[in-house]
């Protein structure tokens, strides 16, 4: 009786422990979570989110700008073959689509769209398209365009 | 009490029985009997008046004392039924030991603990639940194609000690 209670014991610790791993791994063809932060690079100050610090550090090599603050965070799911959009800034919009995905890499389509008013109709006008092949996790960078203060609109996408 | 049963029972004398100190046993017919009995025999209340209880320690002159040797014998007696019952108890413990129901204990809430652990992972709750997610910023970044319209000209950067990897639309001007 004493074995068989060691015995009935350690097949439900082994089974609970297969259980975790299998409900916690995410399905390859499963929706990703996403998100994209709307950030505002200027040169008028020196204010810099603490989050965007090592972004800060970088893009100040390259560009003019000194001052980086987070002006939005927009979650999102994304579905396979389904395009999601998200507003940024003025009539900036973002149009996101999970291509593939896997514990290794993600695979994204994304399109940089303005949105203008031509016969008074609102349309989307492409400005930039790209597929992006990246690791799931960290931010990968879009550099959208001028904002009409001078300002300039960078997007920062992450996926997993 | 049934006239048989008297002819068994020895005859009890309620007065014998005050004598010798065994009150709890009178009834209280005898007590009454008793009374009237004495309120009226004024020999027998003055024999009664100058009677005394028996000895307390009385029993104890009847017992003869134990031995040193006697109590010796008694603990050992004493002790070897304690070894004995001792050994019987032992395989009831458990082959771990005395610790054994403690590490059965231990593995039960622990599986008990695992298993509540994969039923949560897997209820809905725990895949509404928002997982941790760190400020990472990318060092390396694919970018499988990439084209702008209008004035501008698209920049890939690459990352690692360039920075943090990314894709810049910058007017074609600059």
């Amino acid at each position: 009786m004493r074995t068989a209670t060691w015995i009935t014991t350690s097949v439900f610790v082994c089974l609970a422990g297969v259980g975790a791993a299998l409900a916690a791994e995410p399905k390859a063809d499963g929706p990703a979570e996403a998100e994209v932060w709307v950030i505002r690079a200027t040169t008028k100050n020196k204010d810099v989110a603490p989050e965007l610090k090592e972004l800060a550090e970088s893009l100040q090599k390259q560009f003019r700008y000194t001052g980086f603050t987070i002006e939005g965070r927009r979650p999102l799911q994304l579905k396979p073959e389904k395009a999601a959009k998200v507003d940024l800034l003025e009539n900036y919009r973002l149009a996101l689509e999970l291509r593939q995905r896997s514990p290794e890499r993600i695979e994204l389509r994304v399109v940089l769209l303005q949105v203008v008013t031509e016969g008074g109709k609102q349309r989307e006008k492409e400005l930039l398209k790209t597929t992006l092949n990246m690791k799931p996790g960290p931010f990968s960078t879009l550099g959208c365009g001028e904002l009409r203060d001078g300002d300039y609109l960078i997007a920062a996408i992450r996926a997993r | 009490m049934p006239p048989f049963l008297e002819l068994l029972v020895p005859e009890r004398d309620p007065l014998q029985m005050l004598l010798h100190g065994d009150l709890d046993r009178l009834t209280a017919e005898e007590v009454a009997a008793l009374e009237a009995r004495l309120s009226g025999d004024e020999a027998a209340a003055a024999e009664l008046a100058g009677a005394q209880p028996p000895a307390p320690d009385a029993a104890w002159t009847t017992t003869p004392p134990v031995s040193a040797d006697g109590w010796a014998e008694v603990w050992r007696a004493v002790t070897a039924a304690q070894a004995s019952s001792r050994q019987v108890q032992q395989p009831t413990a458990g082959r771990m030991g005395r610790g054994g129901g403690w590490w059965r204990g231990l593995a039960i809430g622990a599986a008990a603990a695992g298993l509540t652990l994969a039923l949560w992972q897997a209820s809905p709750q725990a895949r509404t639940a928002p997982q941790p997610w760190p400020v990472e910023w990318a060092q390396q970044l694919d970018v499988e194609e990439v084209e702008s319209y209008g004035d501008t000209l698209p920049l890939i950067m690459a990352g690692g000690q360039h920075g943090v990897a990314g894709v810049w639309v910058l007017p074609s001007e600059s």
